[in-house]
């Protein structure tokens, strides 16, 4: 019976070639296999790094290109000094108070930036200084995560660390996402259009419509309605521009002079990959996202005073939260703004005051 | 860094993959004429290497393809402006114009007759929504 031999088995030519081959490729595995693992990987990083780095003179080229019509030289200036602005956060060594310092030291940012538009481009009237903003931090952003990317690059190259490639390699598919969802969010920002972020309020807008519009804080708008006998306060950042108001110091200020029986919360919120864009979550606390200044503040007041915090989050993507917004999105404010009056009935009573935050960057959404 | 040649990878992935359906074809070819004669199983195993490598060649080929195809069509979006008249209902559905938002004014209702009032808005609809029409909703997982 013959025995059948593979490749490498027989005595022919190819069988001595296959052999040392195998021996030549089993000996580089073992003396450099990590070197050419790293080499592999860092050749990826490379990659990725290249196509951040083409994002972010992707975003910056298209917005100084949408400031071009202001004709003015300055704001170009202004964009290239922005990018590398930096805001320096309180100490936290004695962390009470901080809060309060860190909400500070961030009001100080925005009005400097904002104050320095305006100067630069005397006519624009708010909504436009605050869609620059949003343009100028997406670039920000995108500068940001370029330099931290290529910082460990860098850093790793040079001291050879496996480990740290390894985990910046893992961390990479993440930080891509973002800053692709960022790039997509360029136009949506330059043209004024509502994001998925809005969608707190827009809901909060579709509450407001026919009531009489007050200013309170900065950036902050609310209406007073009666529904089936409660004094209904419905209020959001002011649009139609890029902004996301203080809704903290405005439910401060209100409840100095209202006794709100129950605060409800309506925010976009990050989903988990499987779940349906536009789905609602119902649930208690301060649903709003940023940095936490204004969080706090909504938490004070609730305490202190022991007001039930309701909320509902509108689900979407990192990436659906801050590019125009879509339909899935536009069906969740929907059902939203029906359960929100259908729970304002539920959990308050006739007489009680209530209040409802429509929280988000109101880009595009008037009210 | 700044020159880093990432325009240059896709030809090098092609020139690759030529490399190995030129390979994968010679394997084939030298098995199916039987490259030892008395050996019909090192033949099998060209013939057997050979198609591996020319099958994996195309899947990869049209992997690429199909992700091409999905970049175009992620662009095939637009954004719409729901426009409604609040005395007639009517609604229209148009492109996005810079300087439409939501509960600002559209264009004029087609239907209702023109307002004679000074404040210019009479006759115009009002903006109900704007949102992102064939965007991608749910990521690949």
């Amino acid at each position: 019976m013959q025995t059948i031999l593979f490749l490498g088995q027989d005595n022919t030519g190819i069988g001595y070639i296959i052999n040392i081959l195998y021996m030549a490729m089993f000996l580089i595995l073992v003396f450099w296999g990590e070197k050419i693992q790293t080499m592999i990987r860092l050749r990826d990083i490379e990659y990725a790094l290249e196509r951040l780095r083409l994002m972010r003179d992707e975003s910056v080229k298209f917005t100084k290109e949408k400031l071009k019509k202001y004709g003015k030289e300055d704001i170009n200036r202004f964009l290239d000094s922005y990018l590398e602005f930096v805001t320096i956060p309180p100490v936290d060594m004695d962390p009470a108070g901080v809060v309060w310092k860190l909400d500070h030291i961030v009001k100080t940012a925005e009005n400097r930036v904002r104050g320095e538009i305006k100067q630069i481009i005397p006519g624009l009237d708010e909504s436009q200084v605050l869609n620059i903003m949003n343009l100028f931090e997406a670039s920000y952003a995108l500068n940001y995560y370029y330099k931290v990317v290529r910082h460990y690059y860098i850093l790793s190259k040079k001291t050879s660390s496996y480990i740290l490639i390894i985990q910046l390699q893992a961390i990479l598919p993440q930080v891509m996402m973002e800053a692709e969802a960022y790039l997509g969010a360029l136009q949506a920002f330059s043209s004024g259009q509502p994001i998925g972020d809005g969608a707190g309020a827009l809901v909060a807008a579709r509450l407001m419509r026919g009531g009489e519009i007050f200013d309170i804080e900065k950036d902050n708008v609310y209406t007073v309605k009666n529904i089936q006998g409660r004094k209904v306060f419905f209020m959001k950042a002011k649009g139609p521009g890029g902004a996301v108001g203080t809704p903290g110091d405005a439910l401060m200020k209100l409840s100095e002079t209202e006794n709100f029986k129950i605060i409800f919360m309506v925010d976009a919120g990050l989903k988990l990959e499987g779940e349906k864009t536009g789905s609602i979550a119902e649930g208690v606390g301060a649903i709003i996202g940023g940095i936490g200044t204004e969080k706090y503040k909504i938490e004070e007041v609730a305490t202190k005073k022991t007001i039930p915090l309701y909320g509902m989050i509108i689900k979407m993507s990192l990436k659906e939260a801050i590019t125009p917004m879509t339909k899935d999105v536009l069906n969740g404010v929907e059902e939203a703004h029906q359960l929100l009056l259908k729970r304002i009935i539920e959990k308050s009573s006739e007489g009680d005051a209530v209040m409802v935050i429509g929280v988000g960057n109101t880009m595009g959404i008037a009210q | 860094m700044e020159k880093s040649p990432a325009n240059l990878l896709v030809p090098f992935y092609f020139f690759l993959l030529g490399l190995l359906i030129l390979f994968s074809l010679i394997l084939l070819v030298q098995g199916v004429t039987g490259v030892d004669k008395s050996d019909s199983a090192t033949n099998m195993l060209f013939i057997m290497t050979g198609i591996t490598g020319l099958v994996s060649t195309f899947y990869m080929i049209r992997r690429y393809q199909v992700g091409v195809q999905r970049m175009l069509k992620e662009k095939k979006v637009a954004v719409l402006t729901v426009e409604e008249c609040s005395k007639c209902s009517y609604r229209a559905v148009r492109p996005f114009r810079e300087g439409d938002y939501v509960y600002g004014y559209g264009d004029e209702c087609p239907r209702c007759p023109k307002g004679t009032g000074d404040t210019g808005v009479e006759n115009r609809m009002l903006i109900t929504a704007i949102y992102l029409e064939g965007g991608r909703q749910e990521e690949r997982y």
